[in-house]
């Protein structure tokens, strides 16, 4: 029975030594070997377990971005798009099931269980081919291989460019060879086939052809005729692998280059465990995680532009960005940054959720565009959900209901885009409590923050969001004037103080600055905070002072 | 063997039964016909249409309410066809047949709805009137990008065939990777002469005529920029330019999202041939003057000028008049002076040069986008409170001149509240195609026109989809400068992308 099964799968192997009981004679390191090699189908299962182990402990937030940065319809005519360019099937599968990445440990499961298979096939395909004698370490080399091909694909996943297509045209790849073996020449012509179907997996397809036609030039047993008409279904397999996108790139609107390695495959690189840190703090801040995002955000190492970014704007959000301003490792509130062709990718991605909160829709929507143009394909769905949130704080229902359709169409945003339809009319009267209020239809002479924070202001002194960001952009760059200025015109002239430790702690230092009569410091400072900076100054630049404006001011270039 | 045989056969014939019976239109059985008409999407009620266009496919605005949906379809003339599904999607071969059958007449569209209880509902017939105006250039070609905003990449140009439902690409930013694409400019719907101007790292301009293609690079030291909005002479020589240096501002407010304007803008001619850029004083002043178009007899350009201003700061008083110059073109030089046809300075007492004026009137507001009739009649343009991008602007409305008279006037039978600009004519002049937000006020569609003898517009119709809800409501691209193109753009793209990617740019000069 088990002869029957091995001679109907291996039709090349007609001599298995396992099967036939070919004694070898091995050394003891290489019979250590041999006895790995037979545990291949445990070792992968391990390390299918570990890995999704690895990728789910430390590795998850990957998943989120991959899953945002497309946005897969559950509609025809969307599907019959994947058809348009080479490797439809790897793409249609690759981009449904990325979708489920949305749901937390299934990007872990999905994608450990897709490189254990394609491992396995690999390593099955491998073997049959080189398991024979007089190659009979072939099961040690299979393994080897199987091993260095691991190495390079999970290394691949760990870039922020992986896709699954990617994973699947290989896998694809080898599935086209494993069906085409014993069709002899026929085989060749599964080539163009895989090409279509898996697009660079019709490398790996020939691959492994090649493979197969080396061994059997290599044994001796074969038949001259045989060794012949191997290598001409060899030669005619690799060239219709290079043949075939040459001759349909033009129809696919690719550059050769392009089209032979369709969809691309990300370059291996070691786990990004930095920019897994500043998605997990960008994630957790978009699923309203604050605290979480809190977390990772402190306990990065290096914090960053990205980290701090959201550190002070979950912070701001909660009212509380002056109190928190100076205790995170980096002081870059996002004030500073401009959308234009030099702006760095990561900046682009962030920037609207800054012009979101602030309430500024204009710009939040310039910037949401801008991420969706920057993704894959052009479409990004949780900027489709940022665009419609905004048309909806923005009383564009028309453009809204637009988004909320398209996301309906997906699965795992669905139900809130139903919901949201449903209840559009109760949404619009609770967009009206937001810190988003009709502003005068004029053009915005800078694109800087502040001249944003100060138009927000002017048209809604309560957005206090807007102001914190005005005082403590200010304060950052140690523009006393004008954070009194601006403190003047947002706070004391409306009759608002905002009696926050930082703020007291900077009018201080412009009392002082200023010689300001006694009258002018008891009615902007409180006397708690006159008597703690006379303690300063009695130990000026101490560490004891470290989170005071103080000593930022005193310290800081 | 027989028996195996006799089960296929069963099995054979069943799978045909059923499909026989589950394809068949599910017909409604006879019901009085309602006083409203159908709220169908997109609205194509009263529209006219050119025999050739592809099926006018519909489906109800509310599509939710509904299982499906019966529409029976009669000519005025002669002919009939049905179709029953979730949304009117009619037989290609079956709807042209019709269509042609009645060119000149009209189409009478029965809806009626099957309710989710199951109840049949009948709609008030409706009419689409079938032009005796042909529309016989092969489609459409267009940009397809994110609308309103600046986009460094993935842009594509496309062309759709308007007989059927398929769109091509022409060239995708994927073909030419990280360069942005401009506009294409064919001349006169011939593609065999088009202007593609790329930006990016390798940035040029790809002109293609009867010799084959050029890449140059159209930036000199004595002119202000690269070869921006083009515009071919008809006899394929000489194509007209303005140079625009295009910066872009924000608005504050949540009604309007950008103002794109121009920093500097000068006008030249280029000739082809010698690759030389043909300039004069009169068109590279301070002023702004932009968007040239050639007139169909090919000795005048008319174009856009605008006094120039502190600028973004000044951006509501820059307001664009419509102008033209001489052009000779067996010398290749301009005339010696400007004429204006519409001053935007000047207000209804003191218009056009004497020229009468009806509806209302374009002065005091901002003139662009000027684009003459093929067959030197009309004279067609986007007329805004001010600046030069139409597209950016809610209020743009497209205007037309008829060149024998002067008589201008807001076409009110195809503009809507949204913007409505981007326009260009058929080969025969018989129609035009324009750009339209009034679906959603955000993303640009294409509506189809035709004038009249007496000059009139029937009203607009949407690009035909297979699906058109799911498709222009999943839609996520403007579809951005359209025009016609009489025959399929056959553009290589291994040699276009050969062409940019290397570099290589041919300098011009100065004539």
């Amino acid at each position: 029975m088990m002869m029957k099964y091995r001679n109907k799968i291996l039709p090349i192997t007609h001599q298995n030594p396992a099967a036939t009981g070919a004694s070898v004679t091995m050394s003891a390191g290489r019979q250590n070997l041999f006895a790995a090699a037979k545990l291949m189908p445990v070792v992968i299962v391990l390390f299918g377990l570990g890995l999704a182990l690895y990728y789910q402990l430390t590795y998850k937030y990957h998943f989120f971005w991959q899953e945002q940065n497309q946005l897969f319809l559950l509609d025809w005519e969307y599907i019959s798009h994947y058809y348009d360019k080479p490797a439809w099937l790897a793409c249609l599968v690759g981009d449904y099931l990325t979708q489920f990445y949305y749901y937390l440990y299934a990007g872990s499961v999905i994608l450990s269980i897709l490189v254990s298979i394609t491992l396995w096939l690999m390593y099955r395909s491998i073997y049959d081919v080189v398991g024979t004698p007089p190659l009979s370490s072939g099961q040690v080399l299979a393994m080897l291989i199987t091993i260095a091909a691991g190495i390079w694909l999970v290394g691949c996943t760990f870039s922020m460019f992986f896709r699954l297509a990617s994973l699947l045209c290989i896998t694809g790849g080898i599935v086209t060879y494993r069906l085409s073996r014993s069709l002899r020449f026929g085989s060749v012509l599964m080539v163009p086939l895989a090409y279509w179907l898996f697009g660079l997996g019709a490398l790996v397809t020939v691959a492994l052809l090649l493979i197969n036609c080396l061994s059997v030039v290599w044994r001796d047993c074969e038949p001259p005729a045989q060794k012949l008409s191997t290598l001409i279904a060899a030669g005619i397999g690799i060239a219709l692998a290079f043949l075939t996108p040459l001759l349909l790139a033009p129809s696919y609107s690719l550059p050769y280059g392009q089209a032979l390695i369709y969809p691309g495959m990300a370059r291996p690189v070691l786990p990004e465990h930095d920019f897994e840190t500043n998605l997990g703090v960008e994630n957790e801040y978009y699923f309203g995680n604050y605290d979480t995002a809190l977390k990772i955000a402190r306990d990065k190492s290096a914090p960053d532009a990205v980290s701090a970014f959201y550190y002070y704007l979950i912070n701001a959000r909660r009212d509380s960005l002056p109190d928190h301003l100076l205790d995170y490792g980096r002081r870059d509130i996002g004030t500073l940054h401009t959308i234009d062709d030099t702006t760095p990718r990561p900046v682009i991605n962030m920037m609207h959720d800054l012009y979101f909160a602030l309430g500024d829709m204009t710009y939040a929507e310039r910037a949401a565009m801008m991420r969706n143009v920057f993704s894959d394909n052009n479409r990004n769905v949780r900027m489709i959900k940022r665009l419609a949130e905004i048309n909806l704080q923005s009383g564009d229902t028309l453009a809204a209901k637009k988004y909320l359709r398209i996301l309906g169409k997906t699965l795992a945003y669905r139900q809130w885009a139903t919901m949201t339809l449903e209840s559009l009319s109760a949404l619009g009267d609770e967009a009206s409590h937001s810190q988003s209020v009709v502003i005068p239809d004029n053009i915005r002479l800078g694109d800087n923050c502040r001249t944003i924070l100060v138009e927000l202001l002017e048209s809604n002194p309560d957005n206090t969001i807007a102001l914190d960001y005005l005082l403590c952009t200010d304060l950052l760059l140690k523009e006393m004037d004008t954070f009194k200025a601006d403190y003047d015109r947002y706070c004391m002239n409306r009759g608002r103080p905002r009696l926050r430790r930082l703020y007291q702690e900077a009018l201080c230092i412009y009392m002082a600055g200023t010689d300001a009569p006694y009258e002018q410091w008891q009615r902007y400072v409180l006397p708690e905070s006159m008597e703690r900076f006379k303690s300063y100054n009695q130990h000026r630049r101490s560490s004891a002072f470290w989170d005071t404006y103080w000593y930022y001011f005193d310290t800081t270039k | 063997m027989t028996k195996y045989i006799r089960h296929i056969y069963r099995s054979m014939l069943l799978l045909v039964t059923v499909l026989v019976v589950g394809c068949a239109p599910e017909r409604p059985s006879k019901i009085e016909a309602g006083k409203d008409y159908p709220k169908i999407f997109p609205d194509y009620i009263g529209v006219t249409i050119p025999a050739e266009i592809a099926p006018m496919n519909f489906g109800m605005a509310d599509d939710d309410a509904i299982e499906g949906m019966y529409v029976h379809i009669t000519g005025s003339k002669s002919g009939e066809m049905e179709t029953y599904g979730q949304w009117a999607d009619f037989d290609e071969q079956k709807w042209h047949t019709l269509a042609s059958a009645n060119r000149g007449g009209c189409l009478t569209f029965d809806v009626y709805c099957k309710l989710n209880d199951g109840q049949w509902t009948r709609y008030k017939p409706f009419e689409m009137y079938v032009s005796e105006y042909p529309l016989d250039d092969y489609g459409v070609t267009y940009r397809k990008i994110a609308p309103g905003f600046e986009t460094f990449s993935k842009i594509g140009i496309y062309q759709r065939c308007l007989s059927n439902f398929k769109e091509e690409p022409i060239l995708e930013e994927t073909a030419v990777n990280g360069q942005c694409l401009n506009c294409h400019y064919a001349n006169r719907t011939n593609p065999e002469q088009y202007v593609i101007h790329v930006r990016g790292k390798n940035g040029g301009t790809l002109v293609k005529n009867a010799d084959g293609i050029d890449y140059l690079n159209t930036k000199t030291d004595q002119t202000v920029g690269s070869c921006t909005y083009g515009y071919w002479h008809p006899e394929g020589r000489y194509c007209a330019f303005s140079l625009n240096r295009i910066y872009q501002c924000f608005y504050v407010g949540p009604d309007k999202l950008t103002e794109p304007f121009d920093a500097v803008s000068d006008i030249v001619v280029l000739d082809t041939q010698t690759h030389q850029l043909i300039t004069t004083p009169l068109l590279s002043t301070d002023d702004y003057e932009t968007t040239p178009a050639f007139s169909a007899d090919g000795n005048r350009i008319y174009f856009c000028r605008a006094p120039k201003r502190n600028m973004p700061a000044e951006y509501q008083s820059v307001k664009y008049s419509l102008c033209s110059i001489d052009f000779d073109a067996e010398n290749g030089i301009f005339g010696e002076k400007i004429d204006t046809l519409i001053n935007a300075d000047c207000y209804p007492d003191e218009l056009v040069e004497g020229a009468p004026h009806s509806q209302s009137s374009p002065a005091g507001k901002s003139v662009s986008i000027a684009r003459p009739s093929y067959d030197g009649r009309y004279l067609m343009y986007c007329l805004t409170d001010f600046g030069t991008t139409p597209v950016a602007r809610q209020g743009s409305d497209l205007w037309l001149m008829d060149l024998s008279t002067g008589e201008t006037r807001r076409i009110d039978e195809v503009n809507s509240n949204a913007s409505d600009a981007y326009h260009n004519w058929s080969s025969n002049s018989r129609w035009f195609v324009f750009g339209s937000k009034r679906i959603d006020n955000m993303y640009s569609n294409l509506y189809f026109s035709s004038i009249g003898d007496d000059g009139h517009a029937t009203k607009p119709f949407l690009l035909p989809q297979r699906d058109p809800k799911k498709y222009y409501m999943s839609a996520l691209h403007s579809f951005n400068a359209p025009d016609f193109t009489a025959v399929k753009v056959d553009l290589d793209p291994v040699e276009t992308r050969r062409l940019v990617m290397s570099g290589n740019t041919t300098p011009v000069t100065i004539k």
